[in-house]
């Protein structure tokens, strides 16, 4: 069931040591055992997607990773230094950081307040985060002219984008994706994913949460499925897409 | 007219007062889910201080500051040492242990420094009275309303321009994706602590110029009335317990000034009857719906 030999990554941009490493991944919620013995590996520079159902365990693992819910693991690295145990402020200072489900903005903060938390864990960073602003207003120029709106006055999209671009401020290595498609309108949605790509093209390695399987299996390296909390398959994105049978893999069939 | 005004004067000195009482607890709140009904004693404590440094024979001035200082000390020493250990717990448990706080403040005010009140001398610059014409106005008052605007004003820019400011502002809407950032909470909470305390220690010196004296239950009448600006503002929010502490204090002294002679001891039960008459218009208190912290 768990094809996890590892002999499948070929990609070339996906040829780098690995960036984050998770071995045998556990997640309790109460006696509900979310995430059994996951383990992904997303290599430095690559886009690596992470499938699955809702209530499959993504969110869970993603959250476990940063230092946001209790986990076991036999190894957590992170640029190839341990992470297990860590508090997510030094999680986020070594250079990961998550764009939550649901975008979580906050609501009567304005953009431009919204960015400078993003920017806000460190000193040095918050010494940069000028410059680091310039570069997301280059991404999102829309965020530039609504710097002192309030971010619960933006739309969806621009929400989801102020998501990123504040996830952006902290200057991650690797940035953790959970879910930024969800309920957005189609054209924000083949915005999103094409920013995706454009971040990774700067050197920014990915880890994407995403329902929408075909697009985010085109845009990736290399994908893990997981179902009922196990990673139920996992490759090459081009090679799991040639399967076909994604919803077999979500549930089983 | 000449009447209606010095009351109206002595309205917005009880009410600013009541307002920079309910800010620390509203602020508090809103960081933490914390009601802190050991809010009170930070206004005693910064009391006791100013008491003792002037027995000692410092000058007025400097003793007021360091009891200022002591009363943000005081917040900072309650969140480490009382709140800290209970940060995931519900809360209820941090209610009570708030409650625990501050009984366990009173007993040791009553055992080590005594049940009756502390004279405090207040200087005459201050306990005196203006005369403009045929109009007086109490000095206290004036310092009351005085103090009460620049902390407020000192309080926005604070949370406006401050990344500590922005941060607590962030954390009262959304705590899990604060931390998310990577901002230490601990800091933030810690910095709440610390304004709460100041403001507290603030409405304290104003509450002593005008009685003259610091005693161990002397935070407890003005806790619970800023308690209830609290809950008419809305739960956790700053300016509506500003204008919760403001309302309460005008009703009080213009109760006062005006209720007829026989009614006069109901003033307290009159004046909860008509803050209570407000739920029936804002279920949530006035400003319950709006953004924690703006
Ligand atoms: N806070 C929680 N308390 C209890 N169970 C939870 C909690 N969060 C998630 N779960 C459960 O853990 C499982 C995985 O959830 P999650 O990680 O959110 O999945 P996904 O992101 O793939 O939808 C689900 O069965 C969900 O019901
Ligand atoms: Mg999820």
């Amino acid at each position: 069931m768990n094809d996890l030999s590892g002999a499948t990554k070929v990609d070339t941009a996906a040829s780098g040591k690995p960036l984050l490493a998770i071995r045998n991944l556990n997640v309790h919620y109460g006696p509900v055992h979310a995430v059994r013995r996951v383990s992904i590996e997303v290599p430095e520079q690559s886009i690596v997607a992470l499938l699955g159902a809702n209530g499959a365990g993504k969110t869970s693992v993603l959250t476990a990773c940063m230092g946001f819910l209790p986990s076991t693991a036999e190894g957590l690295t992170f640029a190839g230094r341990s992470i297990a145990g860590l508090r997510t402020e030094e999680i986020v200072r070594s250079g990961m950081t998550l764009t939550p489900e649901g975008r979580r903005v906050f609501p009567g903060l304005t953009v431009a307040e919204n960015l400078a938390m993003g920017g806000g864990a460190t000193a040095a960073l918050r010494a940069r985060a000028k410059v680091n602003r310039e570069r997301v207003f280059d991404l999102f120029p829309r965020l530039r002219e609504r710097l002192n709106q309030k971010a619960g006055s933006l739309s969806g999209g621009e929400q989801q984008m102020l998501a990123i671009g504040r996830s952006l401020m902290s200057e991650p290595k690797l940035l953790l994706l959970d879910e930024p498609s969800l309920g957005l309108a189609p054209n924000i949605v083949d915005q999103i994913f094409d920013l995706i790509v454009l971040l990774n093209k700067t050197g920014t390695t990915i880890l994407l949460v995403e329902q929408n399987a075909e697009v985010s299996l085109d845009i990736s390296h290399t994908a893990f499925v997981l179902r009922g909390g196990e990673v139920a398959a996992s490759g090459s994105s081009a090679e799991l897409r040639g399967r076909g049978n994604l919803d077999g893999l979500y549930f089983g069939i | 007219m000449e009447f209606f005004l010095q009351q109206f004067i002595n309205a917005m000195a009880l009410g600013g007062t009541y307002a920079l009482i309910a800010i620390g607890l509203a602020m508090i709140f809103s960081v933490m889910n914390l009601i802190n009904f050991a809010h009170g004693e930070l206004m005693t404590i910064g009391g006791y201080v100013l008491f003792f440094l002037l027995v000692m024979g410092m000058p007025f001035g400097a003793a007021l500051l360091l009891s200022l200082v002591a009363a943000a000390l005081a917040a900072v020493a309650m969140e480490l040492v009382a709140f800290r250990p209970f940060r995931n717990a519900d809360i209820v448990t941090m209610l009570l242990t708030s409650f625990a706080v501050s009984s366990i403040l009173h007993v040791l005010f009553q055992n080590f420094i005594g049940v009756r009140p502390k004279a405090i001398a207040v200087p005459p610059a201050i306990s005196g009275a203006l005369t403009f014409g045929t109009f007086n106005v109490g000095v206290v008052p004036l310092i009351s309303i005085l103090a009460s605007v620049v902390s407020v004003v000192a309080l926005v820019l604070f949370l406006r321009t401050t990344h500590v400011g922005v941060a607590m502002r962030a954390a009262a809407q959304d705590f899990r994706t604060t931390q998310l950032m990577g901002i230490n909470a601990n800091a933030v909470i810690l910095a709440a602590f610390a304004i709460s305390g100041l403001l507290a220690g603030v409405a304290g010196a104003l509450w002593i110029f005008q009685r003259g004296a610091v005693d161990p239950v002397m935070g407890v009448m003005p806790l619970l009335k800023a308690f209830i600006a609290v809950v008419v503002g809305g739960l956790g929010s700053l300016p509506g317990a500003a204008v919760g502490g403001l309302l309460l204090g005008t009703l009080e002294v213009f109760l006062r000034a005006y209720l007829p002679e026989g009614l006069l001891p109901f003033r307290d039960a009159i004046s909860l009857s008509l803050v209570i008459g407000i739920f029936t218009f804002y279920p949530h208190g006035l400003f319950g719906d709006a953004d924690a912290v703006r």
